[in-house]
């Protein structure tokens, strides 16, 4: 029987237990009963004072029997009321001026306006548009210019800024009037320029009219709208031709090509100026065209992996840059060089004739003031150097120096110019007319999938 | 102390009144707190509790209280009320955080016992009969010893005895306590 442990039963004890206990309690000394005294007296203030606090509302009413009476009243700071009523000011002036705006701008719309809209002809004599600017969930903003080609009848309710807004609608095909020859490819490329089939001639008119005309001669008419899709960040104006013309409706137009309105992806088919179609040839058969498909094929090869680059650096100054393509970043990746002559890219070979793969971890050196090419590489204990010229798109070597000093020491040293055991004060010599030469390394700016310099 | 008293002294004083009502039944009200609290509460809480037990008394008796008939019952009532709610809000607290899986679901399906229960008030109020049978002062001695957890020169002086004698009395009275108990069966 633990003596502690029996005593713990007594805890809760009903009243006659009670009693007896309080009999046996012992005494509570003077300064016990002063510090309960002491907290009783501030808890009993403290209360008293929410007490008083409550009463002077002036709604409740404490009563002997402590019934509560009224209600209570919460307290709002003074300032509460001006600024709520304030702000709801704002709110309804807010939503008063934006109510008035959106119905002020629902007066131009066609769909909310009561003005009735002129019937669709392709063959117009007068023009009206209207132009739509909505936005989608994603926030993406499309604006649409509608142009309607109308006859005098149906126009006749027009009023002046119908004629105006007319005026304006029409005013982006101004930039796209004149004559276009319609091609597509064969191939879904239109890079590839043996594949590019003429089909017809495309006539675009300053009221956003056009009339397109085959190779057996047959016409037909339509209308023209523009659409700017924002996407990404990025405007692009968009031209939806009516009518079954072309292979799709809506031709893009991209800065970068002012001469050109592709469909679809670009690929397929588009309508290209006729003062560049002449040019087509010339111009799918550049530099960047070539340099294009090496990449593509490149990229096809089991050379390819995901370390690999390619940049362009004009080597020779013949003001077509030479391409590079970088095979990796590690220690053995070689710089593949490509140059383009006659229309066509062609690989920069070694004396031998042989495809030269040149640098090391993806980059070569060059030195411009005497188009060098150069190479360092340190492995395994050997650093070697090689100097080239790179000519009449070949690649000459000058020298090329060794030592394997980090694997054998430097006692055992073996020095070498161009694979040949030299003294050290000849190895010197050359490595320092090598490291006099002002080098810059290039090679793997662009990595494969950014095309943007060949575009 | 009666009601009547109390109210004559409120009028006069209240702090008077205050100090006379913690005077007189702050033992009191101990013992009551320090029954329920004295397993999960430190003595600052017990004194924290008896405390708020007077604060509460002082707002009674700012009002007329000269209808209460009996004073002593009004206390043990706040006490006890007052002694529960320390209970629940310390036990609260301790058990604020708990990990509960499903070994432990069968805790909670109650944590009352009416068998129990009867068992214990029965086994307390035995307990306290074999104590009294002990004459004073070996029942006041192990009742402060055990239970009001006083060590032998505090009950000495409540006795007027020496601490030596205190624990001797002490021992011998735990030991007759436990043959009382052997007799009537409780053996744990």
């Amino acid at each position: 029987m633990k003596d502690k442990k029996i005593f713990d039963i007594l805890e809760n004890a009903e009243y006659d237990s009670m009693k007896k206990l309080i009999d046996k309690c012992p005494e509570i000394s003077d300064a016990q009963l002063d510090r309960i005294f002491s907290m009783s007296e501030r808890k009993f203030r403290k209360m008293e004072n929410g007490t008083e606090r409550t009463e002077k509302d002036g709604n409740i009413t404490m009563t002997e029997n402590d019934t509560v009476q009224g209600v209570e009243r919460s307290r709002r700071p003074v300032w509460l009321t001006p600024l709520s009523t304030a702000a709801s000011m704002i709110l309804i002036a807010g939503l008063v001026i934006s109510s008035a705006v959106m119905i002020s701008r629902n007066k131009h719309s066609v769909g909310g306006g009561s003005a009735p809209i002129p019937a669709v002809t392709a063959t117009s004599s007068k023009v009206t548009g209207t132009t739509y600017v909505s936005t989608d969930k994603n926030g993406s903003r499309l604006t649409t210019t509608v142009t309607t080609a109308s006859s005098e009848v149906t126009t006749a309710k027009s009023d002046t800024e119908n004629e105006q807004s007319s005026s304006d609608s029409t005013e982006f095909i101004k930039p796209f009037t004149g004559n276009w020859t319609y091609q597509e490819s064969s191939v879904n490329n239109l890079d590839a320029a043996d594949s590019v089939i003429n089909k017809g001639h495309v006539e675009i008119f300053g009221d956003a009219t056009y009339k397109y005309t085959d190779n057996n001669g047959n016409t037909s008419t339509g209308t023209i709208t523009k659409t700017t899709e924002d996407i990404g960040g990025t405007e692009i104006i968009k031209l939806d031709f009516s009518g079954d013309t072309f292979m799709a409706n809506s031709a893009y137009y991209t800065e970068s090509r002012p001469y050109e309105l592709h469909f679809g992806n670009g690929y397929a088919a588009r309508l290209l100026r006729d003062e560049h179609v002449n040019n087509t040839k010339t111009a799918a058969a550049s530099y960047k065209t070539e340099y294009r498909k090496i990449l593509e094929d490149f990229a096809n090869s089991d050379a390819y992996n995901g370390l690999s680059a390619w940049d362009l650096y004009d080597l020779d100054n013949d003001g077509t840059p030479e391409l590079l393509i970088s095979v990796g970043d590690y220690h053995a990746a070689s710089v593949r060089i490509y140059y383009y002559e006659n229309g066509t890219a062609h690989p920069v070979c070694d004396t031998s004739g042989q495809m030269a793969h040149y640098g090391a971890y993806g980059y070569i050196m060059y030195c411009a003031a005497e188009q060098l090419l150069g190479t360092t590489d340190l492995h395994l204990g050997y650093y070697y150097t090689s100097m080239d010229r790179y000519s009449n798109h070949q690649i000459l070597r000058i020298h090329s120096t060794g030592n394997d000093t980090g694997a054998v020491g430097k006692e055992n040293t073996t020095y070498t110019v161009d694979n040949e055991t030299v003294d050290e004060d000849t190895y010197n010599k050359m490595l320092d007319e090598f490291n006099s030469k002002n080098w810059v390394q290039i090679g793997g700016s662009y990595s494969f999938g950014d095309y943007s310099p060949l575009s | 102390m009666t009601s009547k008293e109390l109210t004559e002294l409120m009028q006069e004083s209240p702090v008077a009144c205050h100090k006379a009502l913690v005077k007189e039944y702050g033992r009191y009200v101990y013992a009551i707190v320090y029954n329920k609290l004295r397993s999960c509460g430190t003595n600052e809480d017990i004194e924290e509790c008896v405390s708020d037990v007077f604060a509460a008394l002082f707002m009674k008796c700012k009002f007329d209280i000269s209808s209460e008939n009996d004073l002593k019952y009004l206390i043990s009532t706040i006490a006890k009320r007052k002694a529960i709610d320390s209970f629940r809000s310390l036990c609260a607290q301790a058990n604020h955080i708990t990990d509960t899986d499903d070994d432990d679901m069968h805790e909670l399906v109650s944590d009352f016992s009416v068998d129990e229960h009867v068992d214990r008030s029965e086994l307390r109020r035995v307990l306290l009969n074999k104590i009294e049978e002990l004459g004073e002062p070996d029942s006041t001695i192990l009742i402060q010893k055990f239970y009001y957890n006083r060590n032998s020169k505090e009950i000495a002086e409540s006795v007027s005895m020496t601490a030596m004698a205190v624990r001797a009395r002490c021992s011998r009275a735990m030991n007759k306590l436990r043959a009382k108990l052997v007799e009537v069966g409780i053996t744990r």
